[in-house]
């Protein structure tokens, strides 16, 4: 086990340091000049060559790029995300401001996906080849296909339209004004989770219905335990262990997902920075949120192995 | 022939959603081939006499604000969607299933560094991923293609590569390993035929997500750039006021959706025929399973 | 110039009614007729804003302005982002009186003295005022200001810097007087205009020296402003907090300014204040503003912006482009009335040439509207440029041009389309679209790699001076199609020295003539304002300003 835990734990760093690389020398290569942006339409008119450079090393951005490499891990290592090449707010201060919401975006519809996707998908495996089983297998399908930010983008016309409704203006936070921060991540955060939620149902249908077919189940049936005893006892844990690893999958896609829906909704989260933040070459800000995506999906993914691994004895006791 | 057609009806008879979602599909690519052909007006001309107007006779979707016909804007982003998708995700998935028969098969360093470099890939939320490469190499309908089909070769791999790994060990491939086959032959003649089947799941699942990918990069006014009309275009295009034309928000989401509903119902027959004892660990592998 | 006694009828003498209907009469197409006063001496010297007898104290006003600014350096900016939500914590030499947006009026300066042969201009500066953390306002503040206004550091860029050309010394004569001698005199209004630019903030001499020079990130510099930085909130809001010890005493009138960012013309701006969650909205797109005219307790208002829309022609890297007629053919097929109606659900816009159609030295309208390439009705122009591309020898038409775009802003995409159609079917010239984003497009326009490129330029202030320069000066930053005509720069320097109005109007309707046949950009409109505000909001009119960077300091206004 010892092993494997380091194994893992030593993978993960691998891949980490290669998205970090992956991410800096794309930023490095998009075109497009990010002075554009710092100096404003007319500034940048104005520039003259001397200027530039002047500009440029005050960046940080004329050194040679294994040196900006390793400052810039450097700055990590000492916990100093880096500022943003505009208004010189930190990366950190964003984080802290912006992260609150989209991790309650995500945990909302992480919450919603398995609060609508596992009685669904458990109903229809009670039922199968039933009318509410079709229905509820079109309605799935039905959610995966529709693209979330166009749902979202339906939703705020119409709430605009038709009660003249708009979110609030301003980041409210969890613990400032729990109503408020509700209307600002209830969007999302349903609209992603129900997208999820259909993989859920699906998931969770077939794995049940699987294990409903199984031994140990037709032999909890033949001892004359109730119908519904025998699918929690026995067969839900069995089935619930794949839905489990897809969650960790499926944060994946929230993760990439949440970007456009939170452009949709208007949502002030990180997405949304990070979009902005490519848009307007602020490099910095990029490198570093992608950095911190990245570092919570590997973690989420190393932990999800680390658990099958402690409850697979073949490795546990190894 | 006769023996496809029945194989068909047969496949119909079992899984008549399935069979609707790939007759739908089947229409949609009709649509996107033959767009010259249906579409009543040039998608690009804007028309001055006729600007924003909602559906009516002459305009069947209605037209935007310079008068360009979204009907046909919608059919020709069928076009456009649909080769972007399409290449998109066969151009991953093959290299990502090539790939991961050459990992499952060989195993050792290379399998280990190519695990490494598909993980990098994945860890990136792939909505930015495709967006900065496509910036990087220049925004354009190629770079869009390429884009995306980056951030499906890690799914190729991952199953393709289980599935590799467990035809390896079959008898009938460590006789011919025995028998003094070469590496590369053996891999052709005996691990890639059993890799046809879930390639083709796999592609049918990943059109779909790779439709909503390019749509959403259209959306965020970063992906194939106007012009050209892309539902995802259009659909960040009527954003220009308070409220938008309705018709203007909503025949583009509704071509995706319908496109994206159509091509996984057919994914999802072609898999439970295809193999449906392996469905659920199927789903597990493709949900990208570690445990192999 | 005008008195400004002789004037049509400001805003503060029309009723409302009259004044909404003047301003409902306004569409997409007319404008407000605004035109340039002179102080008239003692009695605009004497003009420093005063409270509002009725008004009431205290409250808080909510502002929706864009204030995602890229930095926090004023001097340094050309974008509403930063005067916008900064400029309330500042003052300048002299200033636009907040009454009609025109009359120049001390501020800082008490008095101004400006010497008869127009090389010397006198500054008496008020007493006691203190900056934002207790350090007293002297005229060496000022000296440093304009100092790094005139002559910018290294690795610093200020748009307002060729306003000051001529100025030579500045002198401290006393801590409350200073003196701009200038190297060549220039038209008294031209150089008042210039000091009283909202742009020209007063900053401390220390502040500067602390930061290099660069105030690009520091958000919080000391002013002396009516009201004080309190915290800020990225793209969202900046709250400020009345300056208690404000040199004019009883002013600000509230209490609290909390400025929310709301991009202009974008459905979040609109929404938000149509559903009452800022009480002054500016920059508003057209359908919300359209709302906002129809709601009770709301007013609507519109004026002009110092923005041109155009496109240019790259006469470096092509041949027919560089041909004065091709350029005259595509000036004339440019449908401008059909243009503003397109974007009319997207932003305000209005027809106008190559110089403020609404200023008192240009074409005015009415004539304007006569003259090929602005008339409704485009057959006369269209045949006339169909001869001209003839007589080049392009009668078949051009092909293959590229058309740079900048994709991020709605009307460039969808004019590009529009002019796309225009000069295919009128012309026979074929054009291939390229959109980009901002960054990517001045890249491009900077190195050339385009035939025909849209976007949108700025000038400071409406004076023909300004614009000649900024816009078609030449090798000038902002001439994309690297123009230049001999007898328009033998021109330009007898106009900025013309100290007499008729024969300057004279002179600047010949280089107008210059431009309509050798076009250096081709004119699309020019921008307008929509703000709308609830009624609850008084002291803000801005029916006759121009621009948005002048009258936006807060300090007359109150909330009821």
């Amino acid at each position: 086990m010892q092993k494997y835990i380091i194994r893992r734990v030593l993978f993960a760093v691998v891949t980490l340091l290669g998205v970090s690389i992956s991410i800096f020398v794309i930023m490095r290569v998009l075109p497009g000049d990010p002075l554009v942006a710092i100096l404003g339409v007319e500034g940048h008119a104005r520039m003259m060559p001397a200027d530039r450079e002047r500009i440029m090393a005050d960046l940080g951005l004329s050194d040679p790029l294994p040196v900006q490499y390793v400052r810039w891990l450097r700055d990590i290592g000492t916990g100093q995300l880096g500022k943003s090449f505009f208004r010189g707010d930190t990366v950190a201060e964003q984080i802290m401001h912006r992260g609150p919401i989209s991790a309650e975006i995500a945990i909302l519809s992480l919450i919603v996906s398995w609060l609508v996707g596992l009685p669904v998908g458990i109903l229809s495996a009670f039922r199968p080849n039933s009318v509410p089983d079709a229905v509820a297998r079109a309605v799935s399908v039905l959610f995966i296909a529709i693209p979330g930010f166009w749902l979202g983008m339906l939703i705020v016309l119409a709430s605009l339209f038709w009660f003249g409704y708009k979110t609030p203006m301003v980041i409210v936070h969890l613990w400032q004004n729990p109503w408020e921060n509700l209307q600002i991540v209830i969007g999302p955060g349903i609209v992603l989770g129900l997208a999820q939620g259909a993989y859920i149902a699906r998931m969770s249908r077939s794995c049940l219905l699987e294990v409903i077919g199984e031994d140990f189940v037709r032999t909890a049936r033949a001892k004359g335990l109730k119908e519904g005893l025998v699918v929690m006892r026995h067969a839900l844990p069995n089935a619930l262990l794949p839905v489990i690893t897809i969650s960790g999958v499926l944060l994946g896609f929230v993760l990439g997902g949440s970007v456009a829906v939170e452009q949709a909704f208007g949502v002030p989260g990180l997405g949304r920075a990070m979009v902005s933040a490519v848009i307007e070459r602020d490099i910095i800000v990029v490198q570093n949120l992608v950095l911190l995506y990245a570092v919570i999906f590997v973690l989420v993914n190393v932990l999800v192995d680390l658990s099958y691994a402690w409850l697979d004895p073949r490795i546990r006791y190894s | 022939m006769g023996a496809v057609v029945a194989e068909l009806a047969r496949f119909s008879r079992r899984n008549t959603l399935s069979a609707i979602g790939g007759f739908v599909g089947l229409l949609i690519i009709v649509v996107a081939l033959a767009a010259p052909f249906l579409a009543p007006r040039d998608p690009l001309k804007a028309d001055f006499r006729r600007m924003n107007k909602p559906p009516d006779a002459q305009s069947l979707l209605g037209t935007d604000q310079v008068g360009r016909d979204t009907l046909s804007r919608v059919i020709y982003g069928t076009r456009t969607s649909l080769f972007v998708a399409f290449s998109a995700v066969i151009l991953g998935t093959t290299v990502g299933s090539l790939w991961g028969v050459a990992c499952g098969y060989l195993r050792g360093r290379f399998d280990l560094v190519s695990q490494r470099i598909m993980e990098i890939l994945q860890a990136f939320p792939d909505l930015i991923l495709a967006m900065a490469i496509s910036m990087a190499i220049g925004t354009g309908l190629p770079a869009v293609i390429f884009a995306i089909a980056i951030t499906r070769i890690p799914f190729g791999g991952r199953v393709i590569r289980s599935v590799a790994l467990s035809i390896r060990e079959l008898p009938y491939v460590e006789a011919g390993r025995a028998s003094g086959g070469t590496t590369l032959r053996i891999m052709a003649l005996h691990v890639l035929p059993q890799c046809i089947a879930p390639y083709l799941v796999l592609a049918t699942t990943h059109l779909g997500v790779a439709i909503v990918i390019e749509a959403a990069l259209g959306f965020l006014g970063v992906g194939v750039p106007p012009p050209t009309p892309t539902w995802g275009n259009m659909l960040a295009d009527s954003i220009t006021g308070l409220v938008p034309p309705w018709w203007l928000a909503f025949f583009p989401g509704l071509a995706i959706t319908v496109t994206v509903l159509a091509f996984n119902l057919l994914g999802d027959g072609i898999r439970d025929t295809l193999d449906p004892r392996l469905s659920p660990a199927f789903l597990r592998m493709m949900a990208g399973g570690r445990r192999t | 110039m005008t008195d400004h006694t002789s004037e049509s009828e400001g805003p503060a003498t029309l009723d409302r009614r009259t004044f909404l209907k003047k301003a409902g009469a306004i569409g997409a197409g007319a404008v407000v007729a605004s035109r340039l006063s002179a102080p008239s001496g003692a009695a605009a010297q004497d003009a420093t804003v005063r409270p509002d007898a009725a008004a009431k104290r205290g409250g808080t006003l909510r502002y929706g302005i864009h204030s995602a600014s890229a930095h926090f350096d004023v001097h340094q900016s050309g974008t509403v982002a930063n005067i916008g939500p900064q400029s309330p914590m500042y003052d300048t030499l002299l200033r636009r009186s907040p009454k009609d947006g025109q009359t120049i009026i001390p501020d800082l300066a008490q008095r101004w003295e400006v010497a008869p042969d127009g090389k010397k201009y006198t500054f008496y500066l008020r007493k006691g005022v203190k900056f934002h953390d207790g350090a007293d306002f002297t005229a060496e503040d000022v000296k440093a200001t304009y100092e790094r206004i005139c002559r910018p550091p290294k690795g610093v860029v200020i748009p307002r810097t060729p306003l000051f050309a001529t100025v030579g010394e500045i002198v401290v004569v006393n801590p409350h007087q200073i003196e701009f001698r200038m190297t060549e005199p220039r038209p008294k209004a031209y150089m008042l205009s210039a000091f009283a630019s909202g742009w020209n903030i007063i900053v401390r001499k220390k502040t500067l020296e602390e930061n290099g020079g660069n105030l690009r990130q520091v958000m919080n510099y000391p002013g002396t402003g009516p009201f004080k930085h309190v915290s800020r909130k990225d793209k969202e809001v900046w709250i400020q907090e009345r300056n208690p010890d404000y040199w004019n005493k009883g002013l600000p009138l509230v209490d609290r300014l909390e400025i929310y960012h709301g991009f202009p013309f974008s459905p979040e701006h609109g929404a938000a204040f149509l559903a009452g969650k800022t009480d002054y909205a500016r920059l508003l797109d057209p359908i919300s503003w359209r709302k906002a005219k129809e709601m009770k307790g709301v007013t609507a208002g519109v004026f002009n912006q110092s923005v041109i829309q155009a496109f240019w022609t790259n006469m470096q890297r092509n041949k027919a482009l560089a041909d004065p007629k091709v350029r005259r053919a595509i000036h004339l097929v440019m449908d401008r009335p059909t243009l503003v109606e397109v974007v009319k659900d997207t932003a305000p816009m209005q027809v106008g040439g190559f110089v403020y159609p609404f200023h008192e030295m240009s074409t005015p309208r009415a004539e304007l509207e006569k003259k090929l390439g602005y008339q409704k009705d485009i057959g006369p122009a269209v045949q006339e440029a169909k001869r001209l591309m003839k007589e080049a020898g392009y009668a078949g038409g051009i092909k293959n041009l590229e058309f740079l775009v900048r994709g991020d802003i709605a009307t460039f995409k969808l004019w590009a389309v529009a002019i796309q159609a225009m000069l295919k079917e009128h012309l026979n010239i074929e054009s291939n679209l390229r959109t980009v984003q901002t960054s990517v497009w001045f890249d491009e326009a900077a190195a050339g790699n385009f035939d025909l490129a849209i976007s949108a330029i700025v000038s400071s202030l409406m004076d023909p001076s300004d614009i000649f320069s900024a816009w078609y000066g030449k090798g000038g930053p902002q001439n994309y199609s690297r123009w230049s005509n001999a007898s328009f720069y033998e021109l330009t320097p007898q106009i900025e020295k013309e100290l007499d109005d008729n024969k300057r109007r004279v002179l600047v309707r010949k280089a107008e003539e210059i431009l309509e046949s050798d076009p250096p950009l081709i004119p699309i409109s020019y921008e307008q304002i929509y703000d709308a505000w609830y009624d609850k909001v008084h002291g803000q009119n801005p029916s006759t300003f121009f621009g948005i960077y002048d009258v936006v300091r807060w300090d007359n206004v109150w909330v009821s």
